[in-house]
């Protein structure tokens, strides 16, 4: 008996992979079977959102439309972030990909070629009504205007085809705790103005001292939970600077025209502006645990779900698990804003930030699988008034459907139209990105100041604003001319045959002449800023 | 023999696993070649346009055995944008060499003007080597050859970037000074709205003659631009010119108030409502899109 065990355990290796093998096998047979064995179309529909309750939103819709459609079955598979891209890419290039596809995480390059290969453009389709709107009030209206943003969100600008079906919106709040909040400051609700918010924050830092406890006012995190703060602050005190940068009056402050403010001296670094916007990231730092800085997204979580921190800024993604996850019950609010009679920054804020009512939780039809007609079918259903409604209800998100409200525990996330736009991009460039997160994390970190940044930032921003206005971004911009050259010509070539749209030349067109003078109006403003400025390296 | 048993269960499974694939593949294959039979050169244009590098040169092959002068040159001309596009900058020469053969052996094809045209943007669009100089010669040559053709629209176009890239302030005088002999001497062409965009951006800067500006900029607005991202742009520098450049309330006025109206969930929305509370003017009706008005609609439709 000793000879055989010792045989099989020197190929242990062997068997171990033919057990593999076998498992690998009867899963698939299993699944085949199972597939055919009711004689059902099978709609499958990938997507990454493993979060609390959104698979069981969908599989609710789902049976809602098997009971329409008996012969028809949705089956949804879940794949995690990390390997999503690298899954369905592998399966379409196969030919085994699901029919519904959920839009993202693949790099936007890919994801063209993906799109012009793999899946249905629905530019047309989008006219027509949605059939499943029948007796609501939005019968007979195009779907693509059932949408609050009018599908301008799933446009692809490259494309310029209509491919996503999105559902929900999504934007950034401040979550609070709300029996900790009342028991440390009394309040139901963080202060909306930002001197008083601060003083909020006073209150629940003495009160942990006062009971001992462990506890902060913000979870912050590094690079997720904290810019989330800084940045709307900014954007509140740093509008004022879009007159002063927006050189070719479209309303918009562009990385090139900052860049070309700051050469010229139009904007100083030093600027008030710019030194509110440090005094605003200093008092929000103040708020967060120590050593916020190395902390990432989930570290974050926990300190406010443990109840070391009050409140914590994040999206409405994050709402339904944080509701599962958290024994309290939690508020959410829109962030503190100075007021206009605030003697640092009340001169400076014109309003609260804008957000855009952006389509997001996203699918596109793979028109190569079997069943991409049904899968259509199913996405006009799950988009309908009454279903949006019902998904984004259960999931605890906002709906992208006219007509529907968002549930009232994220209601706060409905998106803000009216607010003011961020006036200059302070990091214009690769290279001056690099450089102000540098300098960023010694901020964060306490080991610089403002005036320290500053200097610092001065010294290369010349040097590295070159690099990449010359280099970098004008090679991109050939490159772009010459993608656009090519789309431009073989939608030409398409349409001439009878094969495309004839509008999309004309389109395409239009875009490459407006790029192309947007590039060589920004070129030519560089240089004569360049050729004036007084900054270090300039001459 | 586990060896021989492995290979048996992993060829089975790979039959099972890759059959879906293998019908599909085959389905599309049956389409393709269905779309071939019916016009190859759309099928040349559709494999381009997805990539599909080594499939549009076979297909290309045999239809540059063509006896059909128009069918030869449409292919020739598609020969060129796949020797241009395949490896941009390793077979330029083939690519100029493609093009040119349409001009030089048939000038009176319909493919013609379209060739010159694609032989003068390739100085313009080399990403390593750009001479907008040669292009801007090689532009008037299109103009000169062809002056009824669209492509000579769009070479005039082209040719009025390629001054101001080339020379700047005097540059876009002239190119304005060509464009409007150009448009006075053919009325409503197909691009009138793009031709009076790139006027009006051209006499913004580097001319900086504003009223001139808003004057191009307001009849491409009117002829019709054909994207929302450059409709929302120019109703935007319409009125924030007339209000700062002109002192021109009453234009300002009239293309913020437009601009409202037509993109009301535009993330400018908010600046253009205090423009038009600065200017003392009234704002129009729009769809209330606050919480309070989305959670009273919700409620009613519930």
């Amino acid at each position: 008996m000793k000879p055989r065990w010792d045989q099989i355990r020197a190929n242990l290796g062997l068997w171990v992979l033919l057990a593999a093998f076998v498992a690998a096998l009867l899963r698939v047979l299993t699944l085949q079977t199972a597939a055919v064995a009711d004689n059902k179309k099978v709609v499958r529909m990938v997507h990454w959102q493993l979060e609390a309750g959104i698979a069981e939103a969908i599989q609710e819709v789902a049976q809602e439309y098997e009971k329409r459609h008996p012969d028809v079955r949705i089956e949804q598979i879940l794949i995690g972030e990390r390997g999503y891209a690298t899954w369905v890419t592998t399966r379409l290039i196969g030919g085994t990909a699901p029919e519904i596809i959920e839009y993202g995480q693949v790099p936007p390059a890919l994801l063209t070629q993906l799109l012009q290969r793999y899946f249905l453009p629905i530019s047309d389709v989008i006219l027509q009504p949605n059939p499943y709107n029948a007796g609501t009030e939005l019968e007979g209206v195009p779907w693509k205007n059932t949408y609050n943003d009018d599908m301008s969100s799933a446009y692809h600008m490259d494309l310029l085809e209509y491919y996503a079906i999105p559902s929900s919106a999504f934007t950034v709040r401040l979550y609070y705790n709300k029996p900790l909040l009342k028991a440390a400051t009394g309040l139901d609700v963080p202060p909306r103005e930002f001197r008083a918010f601060l003083a909020a924050c006073e209150q629940i830092k003495a009160y942990g001292r006062r009971t001992g406890l462990t506890l902060v006012p913000i979870a912050g995190a590094g690079k997720y939970n904290a810019p989330i703060l800084f940045n709307r602050f900014e954007q509140v005190v740093g509008t004022t600077l879009l007159p002063e940068v927006d050189v070719n009056f479209d309303a918009d402050a562009s990385g090139e025209e900052s860049a070309i403010a700051f050469l010229n001296g139009t904007v100083a670094f030093d600027d008030p502006r710019i030194r509110a916007m440090f005094r605003g990231r200093e008092a929000y730092i103040e708020q967060f645990q120590p050593a916020f800085f190395p902390a990432d997204r989930m570290d974050a979580a926990f300190l406010f779900i443990q109840q070391r921190a009050v409140m914590i800024a994040s999206g409405s993604w994050d709402a339904a698990s944080y509701a599962k996850q958290a024994p309290f019950e939690i508020g959410i609010v829109d962030f503190p804003l100075p007021a206009r009679d605030d003697p640092e920054f009340g001169q400076f804020v014109l309003g609260p930030a804008v957000e855009t009512l952006d389509g997001g939780f996203a699918f596109v039809i793979n028109r190569t699988a079997p069943h991409a007609e049904e899968a259509l079918d199913f996405m006009k259903f799950m988009t309908s008034q009454p279903m949006n409604d019902l998904l984004n209800r259960r999931i605890q998100w906002v709906p992208m459907i006219r007509g529907n409200a968002p549930a009232e525990f994220i209601a706060p996330f409905w998106p803000r139209i009216d607010g003011v736009k961020r006036g200059i991009w302070l990091d214009p460039g690769g290279y001056n990105w690099l450089k102000w997160n540098e300098l960023l994390a010694l901020h964060a970190t306490g080991r610089a100041g403002f005036d320290e940044i500053i200097e610092s930032y001065r010294a290369t921003f010349v040097r590295n604003t070159d690099r990449w206005f010359r280099l970098d971004r004008a090679r991109l911009a050939r490159i772009n001319q010459l993608q656009t050259e090519f789309r431009a010509t073989a939608e030409r070539g398409l349409a001439e045959r009878g094969a495309g749209r004839p509008q999309k030349p004309r389109i395409i067109l239009e875009n490459l002449l407006a790029r192309k003078y947007y590039d060589l109006e920004m070129t030519a403003r560089y240089d004569a800023a360049r050729a004036a400025t007084r900054l270090p390296g300039g001459s | 023999m586990a060896l021989l048993v492995s290979l048996v269960f992993s060829y089975a499974t790979a039959r099972v696993v890759m059959m879906r694939g293998f019908i599909v593949l085959m389905t599309w294959w049956a389409a393709a070649g269905w779309s071939a039979a019916s016009d190859p050169l759309a099928t040349v244009w559709t494999q381009l346009r997805m990539g599909n590098w080594s499939g549009a040169e076979r297909t290309l092959q045999r239809l540059l055995q063509s006896a059909d002068v128009e069918q030869l040159c449409a292919a020739k001309f598609a020969e060129g944008v796949l020797w241009q596009h395949r490896m941009p900058g390793a077979d330029a020469d083939r690519a100029a060499a493609a093009y040119r053969w349409v001009v030089d052996q048939h000038p009176q094809s319909a493919e013609a003007p379209r060739a010159l045209l694609a032989w003068a943007r390739l100085p313009d669009l080399s990403v390593l080597n750009p001479q907008p100089e040669v292009a801007v010669s090689r532009y008037r040559l299109v103009v000169e050859r062809y002056p009824d053709s669209e492509a000579a629209q769009e070479a005039m176009l082209h040719l009025a970037l390629g001054l101001f890239e080339t020379r700047g302030r005097e540059g876009a005088q002239e190119a304005l000074r060509e464009l409007e002999a150009w448009r006075a001497a053919r009325p409503a062409p197909p691009y009138a709205a793009v031709q009076a965009l790139v006027m009006g951006r051209l006499a913004l800067y580097p001319l900086e003659d504003y009223r001139t500006a808003v004057r191009y900029l307001v009849e491409a607005e009117r002829a019709g631009l054909q994207t929302t991202a450059q409709q929302a742009a120019v109703l935007l520098q319409i009125a924030q010119v007339a209000e700062w450049r002109l002192g021109d309330r009453e234009l300002a006025v009239e293309y913020y108030t437009k601009f409202l109206k037509q993109f009301p969930n535009h993330n400018s929305t908010y600046l253009s409502k205090l423009a038009l509370q600065r200017l003392g003017a009234p704002l129009p009706a729009m769809v209330d899109m606050s919480l309070e008005a989305v959670l009273e609609r919700g409620r009613r439709v519930r």
